[in-house]
């Protein structure tokens, strides 16, 4: 389990007069088996909360612990499985040779490590860029090889920071799978990211920042159906059945007459007025969230809306 | 355990530490050994004593330059470029990771001068002595300690080690120790870089200069352990 306990850090240079808080009273508990994604705008403070969490940075106030232990002392016992925004490898390594290397510091037993390294080989494509230096990689095939060599340890702690920076669509739709795969009882992930459908499709829970400060936790999946959110709503033929269903609902300024906008409800709310609709004799062409659930929970915690 | 990965990982460090910086090495080496090569054609050649003069002053000079070019970022250069995120992310302790490259790096700068010696005695003259080995080692103990300290806080610790040196001996030329108690005082503050420039080390001027550059990489690991590499 992580423990951030009324975290904060501030960042105080010579020649910067005004220290900089970039978090502040911070408190989170993640629990381990948990995938938990970390969204916030520009500057929020997630690359400085992943830098706390790997022991790169020390608190200026507060305390963070993984399973009880100070960061530093968790990953120099058990290692983490870590991505960096800005995938940063000696650009005279090649592909394979850097993994190799990463994959003794991260005491993969010698038995296994050939066997290892070929498989996020395999499983991040880059088969064909293996014996090429890293400074001939595209950015997204550099991004691949940071997020395999993340992969390689198997640790019980992964901390992705914007593992889709970079990538191409096919590949961010890849993420979404290898993101799902990562989930298993006794680890711990956490993604830190821009892309909140990609948060939403393999987080459980994903804490909003701002200004360094947690805003708010937005539950993903089962777990959000009591939260609320925009519908457009389009059926077959304009009926007022649907105003009756959802008080509130308008015909969508920039759609068909058919289209309409319900207002923010919930889950059961949502089912339960389309469910009398159909009982009314409307045929329902397609129900499309406004906006995800996340995003709308993100737009209300930075104030976006405002 | 974080020791026996690094020890692993030794190999590669001797690979980045020494690969691209061996060839700036011998060019120096080269350029060093061009006018020793003449003088000792010269006719009538010089004497015993003045050549062993200049081989000394030719072996600190190269010993020195050895150092700089490979201790200069030995740890500024993760820090700068971000190489840490990734070696610090797994089971590594920077002490042992950074701590076994300074090793690795005054064993390299052996080899790298002792190479010279031998070559240099095979192709121009004789020149190859303990002495000169035992002032070699006290040198990289000393100067390395000092760029290893210095890059645990700056990118720039090279520059900063010769400030440092430029430093020390225009002090101890300003206040001599045998003149003033300043310059007792001084003498004994100060890094006795000057003592590597004699052409022999008793024993125990030796443990001095080994000793303050077993002290310095002592503080840098302090700071490694104390400031995490990813504060400013």
């Amino acid at each position: 389990m992580i423990l951030l306990r009324d975290v904060g850090k501030t960042y105080r240079t010579l020649l910067r007069r005004r220290p900089v808080r970039a978090v502040e009273e911070f408190s989170l508990e993640i629990e381990t088996g948990e995938i938990f994604g970390i969204a916030g705008p520009n500057g929020a403070g997630k690359s400085t909360l992943i830098s706390l969490l790997l022991g790169f940075l020390r608190p200026t106030a507060g305390a963070v612990t993984i399973d009880g232990l100070a960061p530093r002392a968790y990953v120099e016992a058990r290692g983490a499985g870590y991505l960096s925004e800005l995938v940063a490898i000696p650009p005279r390594w090649s592909v394979e040779g850097a993994l190799v290397r990463y994959a003794v510091l991260a005491a993969v037993p010698p038995a296994d490590r050939a066997g290892r390294v070929h498989r996020v080989i395999e499983q991040l494509g880059l088969e064909e860029h293996r014996n090429k230096r890293i400074k001939q990689l595209s950015k997204g095939n550099l991004q691949r090889l940071g997020l395999a060599q993340a992969l390689l340890s198997e640790s019980d702690l992964v901390i992705l920071d914007e593992p889709t920076h970079g990538f191409d669509p096919l590949w961010t739709q890849r993420f979404r799978d290898i993101g799902r795969s990562l989930k298993r009882p006794g680890r711990t992930v956490v993604i830190a990211s821009h892309n909140l459908d990609e948060l939403e499709r393999v987080a459980d829970r994903v804490g909003i920042i701002d200004r360094g400060r947690l805003q708010q936790i937005a539950l993903i999946g089962a777990q959000a159906t009591g939260s609320l959110a925009r519908y457009r709503l389009v059926v077959a033929a304009t009926s007022p059945a649907v105003a009756e269903a959802f008080p509130g609902a308008a015909a969508a300024a920039d759609g068909r007459a058919e289209e309409y906008l319900v207002p923010p409800v919930d889950l059961p709310t949502l089912n339960a007025g389309l469910r009398w609709l159909i009982d009314a004799g409307v045929q329902i062409v397609a129900v499309v969230p406004e906006r995800s659930r996340l995003e709308t929970a993100f737009r209300q915690a930075v104030g976006a809306d405002q | 355990m974080t020791r026996g990965e690094v020890l692993r990982y030794l190999g590669w460090q001797v690979r980045d530490r020494t690969g691209p910086r061996i060839l700036v090495g011998w060019l120096i080496v080269a350029a060093l050994c061009l006018p020793l090569h003449f003088a000792v054609k010269d006719d009538p050649p010089p004497s015993p004593e003045t050549l062993a003069g200049m081989v000394h002053g030719m072996y600190v000079q190269l010993a020195g330059l050895a150092v700089v070019i490979l201790f200069h970022g030995i740890v500024a250069e993760d820090r700068t470029k971000g190489y840490y995120r990734f070696y610090l992310a797994k089971p590594v302790s920077p002490l042992w990771f950074y701590g076994q490259s300074y090793v690795l790096a005054v064993a390299g700068m052996l080899v790298f001068t002792a190479g010279f010696l031998a070559i240099f005695s095979v192709a121009v003259i004789p020149a190859w002595h303990w002495r000169l080995l035992t002032t070699g080692a006290a040198l990289g103990l000393l100067i390395g300690g000092m760029i290893f300290a210095l890059s645990t806080v700056t990118a720039r610790d090279w520059i900063f080690m010769i400030l440092a040196i430029i430093t020390s001996t225009a002090l101890r030329a300003r206040f001599p120790s045998d003149r003033s108690t300043l310059g007792k005082v001084l003498n004994a503050v100060l890094p006795p870089n000057q003592l590597t420039d004699e052409a022999t080390l008793t024993a125990g001027e030796w443990a001095w200069v080994a000793g303050w550059g077993i002290g310095l990489f002592a503080i840098g690991l302090l700071v490694l352990r104390r400031r995490p590499l990813g504060e400013d």
